[in-house]
């Protein structure tokens, strides 16, 4: 996947699940979907912390976790939580066919984790869902060439790899 | 609390560090590479975004580590944190890539302290293909950014050009700190 | 060196072959113009022995060994025991043969590589210095780069100025009148390394003195092709500015080689001379705390660089 030009239908359909996230949990204060290394897709954040930045960092500890689940051999990291003495944040791999994105849930100290955990898994799914149709609907579409954002290395776009 | 012992490698993506690393650790290096989602950018089918990690057993037990950092900029958070405390650094440089002499300074600038302590080196990669620029040119600029550091073409694919670049490293160090020594004991 | 009174040694030898070769020398040395005296083997110019090859104290002494078996064919650089008076006497005059052409190499040199640096610095006009056949070597200071003039491409910088060959060379500005063949344009630097290299057998550059306090300004990247102590002058040079004179002190390599990086780095432009001469020199200060790495103090291990090496099997 080509982040420097996803299609606009489906940046607005990222766009408005990390914006519903962030509306529906009362504690949260910031949002972002990012790709697994590290490139800001969609972010709402609350306070002055640059989506962009978050975005790197939340890749290289997800890469982190995972690595560390594979030296202890307990598997797939799931999600990575940072606890902070004025907040948390909250890291969850978004479920689909192809294992690129993570979502990431910034919230204040005193929110429930648990809560915190079920709604960024909500989240999540439903940007694997939205994902997983784009996908669907790119693999089928004919002429992949019309697809936005095929590397101009004629590497061939994501729906075939 | 016994201080540990640690090289840090650096450079922009493709140059080499995880090669380097592979080359004298005694373990197969920890990545922490990921799908790469832009291949504009760089066409490479994976990037590192944390680091590389690897180890040499030194006599007596302590343990030499080794780590690279991620080379693309918006990992530039990383870099001090695995260059804290580093005994010193090998910065690799991709002479392929479009503008290698800006991507010399950008890791320079990045491990300044390093570099002006006398613990810093620069292999510069694929010069046998991409002859320009030359070392001529890496030494000119480097006299304008006033910073003296070895640079030496290396292909780290072989592991005596690695261990030449961590001589030169190592010679660079013990001289800087004989001569502190000897300021300190007059 | 007109007039310096040629000093020879002799060792292994008894006390009648040391009377008998003192006498023979002493009849050669009538017909010499200079004063020829035996002296002790740190000082000897010549020093004929037998046995164990004696260490060479000055670097341009002249080894000459004694063959006692008088059937053995006498090999170059060598004496029969009882000598023949010619044989001497050739060690003698080869001595001085080389000694006057190297004066003339010397004073050839000198003004070449002062010509030559100033055209670098100066960003002069072009310049050949070619043979009468016009081969040799065409310069563009202003650009920093050189060509070859009628010479094979492939042909090494070393050998252009090997031992006695600049005599036929002169430095005349190309307006004079171009070579016919020009190759392709290079950098200038390895002409300048080799340049300084060649001038060692004449001493220091003649504007630098060797207490003059030296600063290396760039890497020697050049420093692969000598000589072999140049990566470790150059680290001594980059940890603190010295002298020649306290370099080779410290560094533990033969002067000769010394002067040699020396030469080769300033006329490069790789080190600078400062204007204070001989003071004590303050070490660079300590690097102030930042966000960046701290350089861990390798004094804090002791040996830790040994260990690393032996670990990795690293060649010293």
């Amino acid at each position: 996947m080509n982040v420097r030009a996803i299609p606009q239908e489906l940046e607005a359909a990222f766009d408005r699940e990390i914006k519903q996230l962030h509306a529906r949990v009362a504690g949260v204060i910031g949002c972002v979907l990012a790709t697994t290394d590290g490139r800001r897709v969609a972010a709402v954040v609350d306070n002055e912390a640059d989506p962009q930045r978050v975005s790197a960092m939340v890749g290289s500890i997800v890469a982190l976790g995972e690595t560390i689940g594979r030296e202890v051999m307990i598997g797939q990291t799931q999600f990575v939580a940072v606890s902070a003495v004025s907040g948390m944040i909250l890291l969850q791999r978004v479920p689909a066919k192809r294992d690129l994105l993570v979502v990431g849930t910034l919230a204040r100290h005193n929110t429930n984790l648990g809560t915190l955990l079920h709604e960024t898994g909500i989240a999540a799914a439903a940007v694997g869902i939205v994902f997983d149709e784009w996908l669907k609907s790119a693999n089928t579409a004919s002429g992949a060439t019309e697809h936005r954002g095929v590397e101009a290395a004629g590497r061939p776009p994501l729906a075939d790899s | 609390m016994t201080q540990e012992l640690k090289l840090v490698f650096a450079g922009s993506m493709g140059a080499g560090k995880t090669t380097a690393i592979r080359a004298i650790s005694e373990i197969e290096p920890i990545t922490t590479e990921v799908q790469n989602t832009d291949f504009v950018e760089f066409d490479k089918e994976e990037t590192t975004v944390a680091m590389d990690y690897g180890e040499l057993t030194l006599q007596g037990g302590e343990k030499l580590r080794l780590y690279g950092t991620p080379g693309q900029m918006r990992f530039q958070f990383m870099w001090p944190i695995l260059a804290s405390g580093a005994l010193g650094a090998v910065l690799l440089i991709d002479n392929s890539r479009p503008d290698p002499l800006a991507d010399l300074e950008l890791y320079l600038e990045a491990f300044r302290s390093l570099a002006d302590a006398g613990a810093a080196v620069v292999g510069v990669g694929r010069m046998d293909r991409c002859p320009q620029p030359s070392l001529e040119d890496y030494a000119e600029r480097l006299a304008q950014l006033d910073i003296v550091v070895p640079v030496m073409p290396a292909d780290v694919r072989r592991r005596d050009d690695v261990l030449d670049i961590l001589e030169v490293l190592f010679q660079q160090i013990e001289a800087t700190n004989d001569v502190s020594q000897n300021a300190v004991s007059e | 060196m007109v007039g310096e009174a040629i000093t020879y040694s002799l060792r292994g030898v008894d006390e009648k072959e040391e009377f008998l070769l003192n006498s023979m020398i002493e009849r050669i040395a009538r017909r010499l113009d200079r004063p020829v005296m035996c002296g002790p083997i740190e000082s000897a110019h010549i020093i004929f022995f037998d046995g164990p090859t004696p260490e060479r104290h000055k670097p341009s002494s002249r080894l000459v060994r004694l063959i006692r078996n008088g059937d053995a064919q006498r090999a170059l650089g060598t004496v029969r025991i009882p000598p023949h008076v010619t044989e001497l006497q050739s060690v003698f005059s080869d001595f001085l043969g080389e000694k006057s052409h190297a004066q003339t190499d010397c004073s050839l040199v000198k003004r070449l590589a002062g010509s030559i640096y100033d055209l670098c610095k100066l960003r002069g006009d072009p310049h050949a210095l070619v043979d009468g056949a016009g081969r040799g070597l065409i310069l563009y200071p202003g650009e920093r780069q050189f060509s070859w003039s009628g010479q094979e491409e492939d042909m090494p910088i070393a050998d252009f100025f090997r031992p006695r060959g600049l005599l036929d060379f002169n430095l005349r500005p190309l307006a004079d009148g171009a070579p016919s063949e020009i190759g392709a344009r290079r950098g200038i630097e390895p002409v300048l390394w080799h340049m300084g290299l060649a001038h060692a057998q004449c001493g220091l550059l003649s504007w630098v003195s060797a207490d003059n306090i030296l600063k290396l300004r760039v890497w020697p990247y050049l420093a692969t092709q000598g000589p072999r102590a140049s990566t470790r002058l150059a680290t001594l040079l980059r940890a603190q500015p010295r002298s020649v004179t306290a370099l080779v002190a410290t560094a533990d390599v033969p002067e000769q080689d010394v002067i040699a990086f020396v030469n080769a780095a300033l006329l490069c432009g790789f080190l600078a001379g400062e204007t204070r001469s001989d003071a004590r020199v303050a070490p660079s200060p300590p690097i102030a705390q930042e966000d960046m790495a701290m350089p861990v103090r390798a004094a804090a291990f002791s040996g830790v660089f040994g260990a690393i090496r032996n670990a990795l099997r690293m060649r010293t």
